[in-house]
């Protein structure tokens, strides 16, 4: 792992599956890039501009997203409310092919010292050295590798990533949903309203954070 | 040993070709060969489904521990089994010993002990038991649950209420070659039914009720796993039995038969499919059922196993599903779960003790998948919590 000093700030940011999820479903991912810079770094695992789509188990997770909204778009037993927002959140997905061939995010594989920490976080007997309880998805645990592999920012809002984070480099920066929304704010490409209004977005949609990013506004 | 290698010895043991692989990852078959030879290496997202398809973890792949290991657990318990595990088959079987150790694992996570059935209540049978034998322990298991003579409208609350849990899984279509599920009796989980999906809804009921009679009369210290095949030994034929018995006793048939005044004998095959659609079995077990308590001739069940009873129902005015027609294993995707499994998970993310990724790791469904079934508000956070650890039995009506 590339070590680094606790004053320097690295410059770039992998992003996880949830993280890239919830920034594509609002329509709102130029956030990301106002707040964390680009391009931003995206493991293969969490998205991949080469996915050959084929079964399910094999795509990539963004990918598999789109294609589970875009299956549902087209269920007869769901609602057509539910239809059509299973049809909006696929398109709005898929804009991340856009976003990769135009540079704004870069697609990473793993390097061989990244893959054997993947490989730690995601095995049933390792789980405890990482303080987890059960093995990271594929997505958060590529990314959490590539993360400390560079030295890069790791935002993602998937506890028990950060969990394993605190226990391997507890100093290592991070970047959740939320404060994503509050610098956002506080960098005045949002007002505090609309990273409120954003984030309940994002809840309605699944996001699982319960608090808002100005509670007392 | 290399990475081609395990990835090798992983496709082998479940009987997966390469071109099957290939198919599976939108790659040739080519490159399937290059990568077992180590000529080439698969890509992250690859190695991710390589290891999702071969029901191991990445490091397994890598290293190669747990593949051999993995084997030879397989082989002990399937040493005992009347049936030869066949090859297709192997997949599912492969996800139903992952989701029972995955379900020990979850509930060990979030501090849940699940009080499943470990022992059987009723004492074993062996030998060659007869029909009425049968009998006797359905109409048993019935007063156990206190279930009447009715039918029995969902199996999988009625396993639940014993305290066995129900596991879904793709075991292969061609029912002649493949098996229709198994038994497996899981230290810390307890009595596991193993249920293929890809057979009509008719045949998965009667094989919830024919490995309910594996579980409560075969199971014993030596006897850990049981496989449900074409062979027809005392056992599987005791189990079978059982099934009509409990799905059908014939008490019951007595009854619907005289209140619809069908008279001493069915002479239409309309009937037929009356009783078929009131006990929710298939249209061949009701057949079968009507011939063993003699309302039904000879020369009538010959004839009537000519009926195609799906379209029959719907000319009678029967609902029918799609389900009856053909049999999608994508349908079942998080169907194919215990509910008590998926109230678990539910809490286990709301309450955080364990993350959402986690959860769609550990079942295999997507992210998306996972984000609805904990923001379904069909059960509230307590309720899931007070309905984990228990198991009762509180009767299911007459």
């Amino acid at each position: 792992m590339s070590s680094r000093s606790p004053e320097s700030e690295p410059e770039s940011t992998v992003v996880d599956t949830v993280v890239l999820r919830y920034f594509l479903l609002v329509d709102r991912v130029d956030i990301l890039f106002g707040v964390l810079g680009s391009p931003l770094v995206l493991s293969r695992i969490v998205f991949d501009p080469d996915d050959p789509r084929a079964d399910e188990l094999s795509m990539s997770e963004i990918v598999r997203s789109i294609h589970v909204q875009t299956r549902r778009a087209s269920d007869p037993t769901r609602t057509r409310e539910d239809r059509e927002q299973a049809r909006k959140n696929g398109e709005r997905l898929s804009t991340v092919s856009e976003l990769v061939a135009e540079g704004q995010m870069a697609v990473v594989d793993m390097t061989e010292e990244e893959r054997r920490l993947f490989m730690g976080l995601t095995s049933v007997r390792e789980t405890g050295e990482f303080g987890i309880r059960l093995p990271l998805g594929y997505g958060e645990a590529a990314t959490l590798a590539v993360a400390l592999g560079r030295d890069l920012v790791f935002a993602t809002d998937d506890n028990d990533a950060l969990r394993a984070l605190d226990s391997i480099a507890p100093g290592h920066p991070r970047k959740r949903i939320r404060a994503i929304l509050i610098e956002a704010a506080d960098a005045g490409i949002i007002t505090r309203a609309e990273a409120n209004a954003l984030h309940e977005e994002m809840r309605d949609l699944g996001f699982w954070d319960r608090e808002s990013p100005f509670p007392d506004l | 040993m290399s990475l081609g290698s395990h990835l090798a010895r992983a496709r082998e043991r479940l009987g997966f070709r390469q071109e099957d692989v290939a198919k599976r990852l939108g790659v040739t078959r080519t490159m399937v060969s290059y990568w077992e030879a180590d000529r080439r290496t698969p890509n992250d997202r690859q190695v991710a489904a390589l290891a999702r398809l071969y029901t191991v973890s990445p490091h397994s792949l890598e290293s190669g521990e747990g593949i051999e290991t993995r084997d030879e657990e397989i082989a002990m318990l399937f040493r005992g089994a009347d049936t030869a595990l066949p090859l297709g088959a192997r997949p599912g079987v492969e996800q139903f010993r992952e989701f029972v150790d995955g379900y020990s694992r979850l509930a060990e996570a979030a501090g849940v002990e699940i009080r499943g059935m470990l022992q059987s209540p009723f004492p074993p049978v062996s030998g060659a038991p007869s029909l009425d034998d049968a009998r006797r322990k359905a109409e048993e298991v019935r007063a156990h649950l206190r279930a009447g003579l009715g039918p029995v409208a969902d199996l999988d609350a009625v396993c639940e209420l014993l305290g066995i849990t129900v596991y879904r899984a793709a075991l292969g279509s061609d029912l002649k070659e493949t098996i229709s599920g198994g038994f497996f009796a899981h230290p810390t989980i307890g009595f596991s039914l193993l249920v293929n999906v890809e057979m009509t809804p008719g045949r998965r009921r009667f094989t919830i009720a024919h490995e309910l009679a594996h579980a409560l009369f075969h199971s014993g210290p030596r006897v850990k796993f049981i496989l449900s095949g074409t062979d027809k030994n005392p056992r599987e034929r005791f189990a079978d039995w059982f099934a009509g018995e409990f799905l059908m006793p014939i008490e019951g048939i007595r009854r619907v038969i005289e209140e619809h005044d069908m008279g001493a004998k069915i002479t239409d095959p309309g009937s037929v499919i009356h009783i078929q659609r009131y006990f929710n079995v298939s249209y061949a077990t009701a057949l079968v059922r009507l011939r063993q308590g003699k309302f039904l001739s000879p020369a009538s069940y010959e004839d009537f196993k000519s009926v195609r009873p799906v379209l029959f129902a719907r000319a009678l005015g029967y609902d029918t599903t799609d389900d009856e027609y053909i049999q999608d294993p994508d349908d079942w995707r998080i169907l194919r779960f215990p509910r008590r499994f998926l109230r678990l998970l539910r809490t286990a993310v709301r309450e955080d003790l364990v993350s959402a990724s986690t959860a769609a790791q550990l079942t295999g469904l997507s992210l998306d998948e996972i984000t609805e079934l904990v923001g379904d508000q069909a059960f509230q956070g307590e309720q899931d919590r007070r309905e984990l650890g228990e198991f009762e039995i509180t009767g299911i009506g007459t």
